[in-house]
């Protein structure tokens, strides 16, 4: 039998009673309460879903000509340094400019239409109308850790991945989850991460 | 109309208020005229100023002490507690001052918050002149926020409606600015009352910040002048026009004749009668006990059981404390008025004792003309010696009688008086809000909820959660459990989590470059599939940490460094490789892989029941690595370890960290394989003398004097520290790090310092019992004439001396034969 | 201490978020003895004024720039990264 890939937060997802399945290889909550339902409060408010299973590279120095077809996707982090990530296995061989860092980072969606006030609660980057964009990308601290945010929005709605060393993953949650208490903050599951994210991957 | 009814607890009583009074005017208006007693001498004091200002209101709401109940609206179920009750009530005797206990932080109902925002222009004040500065940058196409203390903006209300539809304006009620700091970062409060005991810090960055925050009123100085009954007029009017209350039937109206005049027919209005209206310098004192009952003149007195003051204004700028002016635009009164048009000339009764200058501290005119007596005339001085506003209200009430004194009395000018410097936060702001969230973050390994199901006794490393030792029946003794985990590891097997030491790729053309430079060993000529231990130095030959450094490929290496140590290990290589222009890349991957290591005369038996590799040692020697599969997982196999037994460090992926723990564990359950903690793993190490960065060295360490003159290849051309350790080299060492053991039981604690014919010579840096030796066993810094194998050693701790002896060979396996079977 | 300062790849952040290098200098290069090394790791010109120096930006980007700063008033005047050196002001 294949090993289990385990998120950080495996142990959050297991206490809260989520509905477990395979995704993507790794084992993450369909839903916590209701899959119908949870896509819904989203949108009207604010939650925090484990998209820790992304692919991740880092590519250092110019990019030159890189074809990359959706799911994948580029952000760039400086002029010399990039990320990418995608559900599906980034077809990359590693070489001195190019780091596979999927395990490193975990990564956790915020999003709604109160993710920016959350954001601001917990950094002192600017998340101001106009100061990031859809798809930029910015390295910066965040409940006092490093934190990579990409901003990833659904349907006009604003939407951040937030990647963290996954040591540290569990503590970003909780600042989460605490910033946001007062706009009813609460954890979603895959099903209605993925018709966030815009891709399908049936569970196994 | 129905309104509901808001019900709170004064002393114990019930108080009912009416919607919009504060808690200070329900007070007012239940009947109440003594709300505290003055700090040092007792004296009774009622409200004042109505507007924060000044400290006579202050009580304890629901726990928290010094609120200032002016200021905050009167919410149902609310308890309010007078402070400064049981004083005595004598001029001579410092008062009694009691407190009531704040609630220990775990318990407290407090939620703290902040949130950082940026804006283009930050407009302080929502009165009329905040509004029109607010609407005027706005319409610019300039985000604006707009920050008011009250809990509604004011003025005309066709204005206000336009600045709340407007959206690039963001309004702030309750909030309150205390501070502008560099970079143009605001500080404010923010008190959400619908939400009671949730206070937000706002980090507040502007290019441009507008104090639109109007001028405050102070009060005269005259003997009596702090009776209840004395209010300043902004505060009678706000009791009248904002609360219907009508707070005296006769009143004597003091201060300059326009204001006077136009406060009169307010007044009379209102139902009061004003019985005179007198200058400042006429006045002789205040008259009452409890409670203001008449003024008295040269001439006569007037019988009134209200005295107003049309005091000085000045403007409310508290927040720009320690900020150059240039730097914020004043507008509306915070730009028009200042001392220079509100110093007044104080009556002959303002060096009286009674007359207060300072309500917080009792300072009164007296004090203040004989300590400008006494030679202290400088208004800094004025302060240090006689506490003038150096307590709650920051100073705002008594600057103006301070100065205003200073200047008659001693004949300069107001501007040569100046005021003291005074600096953020005003007004005061709580610990509290000042913290925030309370949230340390811990940094956890995958395996970190086994461990706990394995019974793991915790400890902080850094941000580092690691098990100590692990009690799976919870017997509560330490000993016992780190010798049975000690005893698995020597005789069978144990397994041990490492991912919290740093892990670092260097890749590149010139990462073997990168490493000769920094490390003291050579790496560019190690063999692709071999590991060396080695050391960072700085400059001065000063050992800074230490690692493995495994060759992985032509250009690409992998670093292991001391937990905690990463972040600057990773920097110092960044500086190096951005200085000299290198072409590397350096990743941090110490949260993406999960190590283990599995130690023990057993732990080949245990391995290889998860992997095809070849573990023999002629195939597989000490020190080499490989790429394999375990537990069906892609890994790397290290053949390193800290121990002193045959050891493999596993690592793989971090998300399959849980997975490989657990078949770990259930291969070696046929050999009682233990997890073991950090402290088992201290005892192990401690018998092969390896030394641990940090704990056996200190700032000032190299490596000759450690023991690790080995480390340091003189003959490479350049690296850190060469120069230097190359010169020491050739010097006497001045302290030694060896070897100890003593007879018993008992080990004095690490740190504990080590004497000779009882002169201090050094200390111990790591002492255990070793079940090897039957004996406590350490290290120990001693000057070179103690370091021989034999000498006689003293540890002392908590007054008791241990007598030790010198080891120089390794306590355990001194051949190294064990690790290398 | 709160003031901003540009980091050149991602603008202007908290001071926070940066690591505080030091006044850049020159390394004696070998063959100089270890009276040159040790002049140069212990003393520093600790200037009252405009002074190069090193800062990381740990809590970001993870490079390492350099900034001119007036030391009495941490206005900071230019930041470039170490292979931009020719832009220096």
């Amino acid at each position: 039998m294949e090993a289990q890939r385990l998120s950080a937060l495996h142990w959050f997802h297991l206490q809260a009673q989520a509905r477990l399945q395979t995704f993507f290889g790794w084992q993450l909550p369909a839903w916590y309460t209701q899959p119908a339902s949870e896509f819904a409060e989203v949108r009207a408010s604010v939650g925090i879903s484990d998209a820790s299973y992304l692919s991740k590279l880092d590519l250092r120095g110019p990019t030159g000509d890189l074809s990359l077809s959706p799911p994948a996707r580029l952000w760039k982090l400086t002029s010399a340094h990039t990320l990418i990530t995608s559900p599906l296995p980034i077809g990359f061989a590693a070489s001195s400019s190019v780091t596979d860092v999927s395990s490193v980072y975990s990564a956790i969606l915020l999003a709604g239409p109160k993710s920016r006030e959350v954001l601001q609660r917990l950094t002192t980057l600017s998340v101001r109308e106009g100061a990031m964009p859809e798809g930029a990308a910015r390295q910066t601290r965040l409940a006092h850790v490093n934190a990579t945010i990409l901003r990833s929005d659904c349907a006009g709605l604003p939407g951040f991945l937030i990647l963290n060393t996954r040591d540290v993953a569990e503590h970003v949650w909780h600042a989460l989850l605490h910033a946001g208490v007062q706009f009813g903050i609460r954890p979603f599951g895959m099903v209605a991460q993925q018709q966030w994210m815009g891709f399908r991957h049936d569970a196994a | 109309m129905d309104q509901p009814e808001i019900l709170f607890q004064w002393n114990g009583n019930t108080v009912t208020a009416k919607p919009g009074d504060t808690v200070a005017s329900a007070i007012y208006r239940s009947g109440v005229r003594t709300f505290t007693y003055s700090y040092q001498h007792g004296r009774p004091r009622g409200l004042l100023c109505l507007t924060g200002a000044c400290p006579n209101c202050l009580v304890n709401i629901d726990g928290v002490p010094n609120v200032r109940s002016c200021t905050v609206p009167a919410r149902s179920g609310m308890s309010v507690l007078a402070q400064n009750q049981n004083v005595y009530r004598g001029f001579d005797s410092p008062a009694v001052k009691r407190f009531p206990a704040a609630p220990p932080l775990a318990e407290s109902p407090h939620h703290y918050e902040h949130v950082y925002l940026q804006f283009d222009v930050v407009v302080v004040g929502g009165g009329p002149c905040g509004l029109e500065a607010a609407l005027a940058s706005a319409e610019r196409g300039l985000q604006v926020a707009l920050l008011e203390k009250q809990p509604a903006l004011g003025g005309d209300s066709m204005l206000v409606e336009e600045v709340r539809a407007h959206p690039a304006i963001t309004i702030f009620v309750n909030c309150t600015c205390f501070g502008l700091y560099e970079g143009n970062l605001l500080g404010a409060v923010q008190i959400d009352y619908d939400r009671p005991h949730a206070e937000t810090l706002l980090h507040l960055r502007a290019a441009s910040v507008v104090a639109a925050t109007g001028a405050y009123e102070t009060q005269f100085l005259f003997a009596n002048n702090d009776l209840p009954g004395v209010m300043l007029s902004t505060a009678v009017q706000r009791l009248v026009h904002q609360h219907g209350i009508v707070p005296g039937k006769r009143a004597v109206l003091i201060g300059d004749a326009p204001r006077c005049s136009t406060l009169q027919i307010e007044l009379q209005a209102a139902g009061i009668e004003v019985v005179a209206s007198l200058r400042v310098d006429s006045v002789v004192s205040a008259v009452g006990e409890d409670h203001v009952r008449g003024v008295a003149t040269e001439a006569v007195t007037y019988d009134a059981d209200l005295v107003v003051m049309c005091g000085p204004l000045l403007p409310d700028l508290g927040f720009l404390a320690g900020t150059s002016p240039q730097s914020v635009t004043l507008v509306g009164a915070a730009a028009r008025e200042g001392f220079a048009n509100q110093a007044y000339t104080p009556p002959p009764s303002a060096q009286s004792t009674d007359a207060i200058a300072c309500l917080c501290m009792d300072v009164s005119g007296k004090d203040v003309a004989e300590t400008i007596a006494g030679g202290m005339g400088h208004i800094e001085l004025i302060k240090r010696f006689t506490k003038l506003g150096k307590s709650a209200c920051q100073g705002r009430m008594c600057q103006t009688a301070a100065v205003s004194l200073c200047s008659q009395i001693s004949g300069q000018t107001i501007a040569q008086v100046g005021t003291t410097v005074a600096r953020p936060p005003a007004p005061p702001v709580t610990l509290g809000v000042l913290a925030g969230m309370r949230h340390h973050p811990a940094r956890r390994t995958p395996m970190h909820y086994q461990h706990d199901q394995l019974g793991a006794v915790w400890m902080d490393m850094g941000d580092w959660k690691r098990p100590r030792y692990y009690d799976p029946a919870g017997i509560g003794n330490q000993e016992h459990c780190v010798k049975q985990e000690y005893r698995a590891v020597r005789e069978r097997a144990g397994i041990i989590d490492v991912s919290t030491l740093g892990k670092i790729e260097v890749k590149g053309s010139d990462a073997g470059r990168l490493l000769d430079l920094v490390f003291t060993h050579e790496f560019s000529t190690l063999p692709i599939g071999r590991i060396r231990y080695s050391v960072l130095c700085d400059e001065l030959g000063t050992i800074v940490d230490d690692g493995t450094i495994s060759r992985m490929d032509e250009e690409r290496y992998f670093i292991t460094t001391t937990t905690g140590n990463v972040d600057f290990v990773q920097q110092w290589l960044e500086w190096w490789a951005a200085a000299s222009a290198l072409e590397v890349t350096i990743t941090n991957l110490t949260a993406g892989l999960a190590s283990m290591n599995l130690a023990g005369p057993q732990a080949r038996g245990v391995l290889a029941q998860l992997t095809n590799c070849d573990l023999y040692s002629q195939n597989f020697p000490y020190m080499d690595w490989r790429q394999a599969t375990v537990a069906g997982v892609p890994a790397t196999l290290m053949r390193i370890g800290f121990v002193g037994e045959m050891s493999w460090e596993i690592v793989v992926a971090a998300e399959h960290g849980s997975h490989l723990w657990e078949q770990v564990l259930q291969a070696g359950a046929s050999v009682d394989l233990r997890a073991f903690g950090v402290e088992t793993q201290r005892v192990l190490r401690l018998e092969k003398m390896h030394i641990i960065v940090g704990v056996d060295t200190d700032a000032l360490s190299n490596p000759y004097e450690a023991g690790m003159a080995w480390v340091a290849k003189l003959d490479k051309e350049d690296f850190i520290g060469r120069a230097t350790l190359a010169r020491m080299k050739q010097n006497p060492l001045e302290r030694k790090l060896v070897g100890f053991e003593l007879e018993g039981h008992i080990a004095p604690p690490d740190g504990s310092p080590v004497l000779v014919d009882g002169q201090p010579v050094g200390w111990a840096t790591s002492v255990r019992f070793s079940w090897e030796k039957e004996k406590v066993i350490g290290m120990a810094w001693v000057t070179p004439a103690e370091a021989k194998h034999g000498t006689p050693i003293t540890l002392r701790s908590d007054a008791v001396d241990y007598s030790a002896i010198v080891v120089e060979e390794v306590f355990y396996d001194p051949t190294g034969q064990r690790l290398k079977m | 201490m709160s003031f901003l300062l540009k980091c050149p790849n991602c603008g202007e952040r908290s001071v926070y978020e940066f690591r505080f290098g030091g006044e850049i200098r020159q390394r004696p290069s070998p063959p100089a003895g270890p009276e040159a090394f040790i002049t140069y790791a212990l003393y520093k010109r600790n200037i009252a004024g405009v002074q190069w120096e090193w800062w990381y930006h740990r809590g970001g980007c993870g490079e390492w720039f350099k900034a001119s700063r007036n030391t009495l008033t941490n206005e900071v005047q230019q930041t470039l990264l170490p292979q931009d050196e020719e832009q220096r002001g």
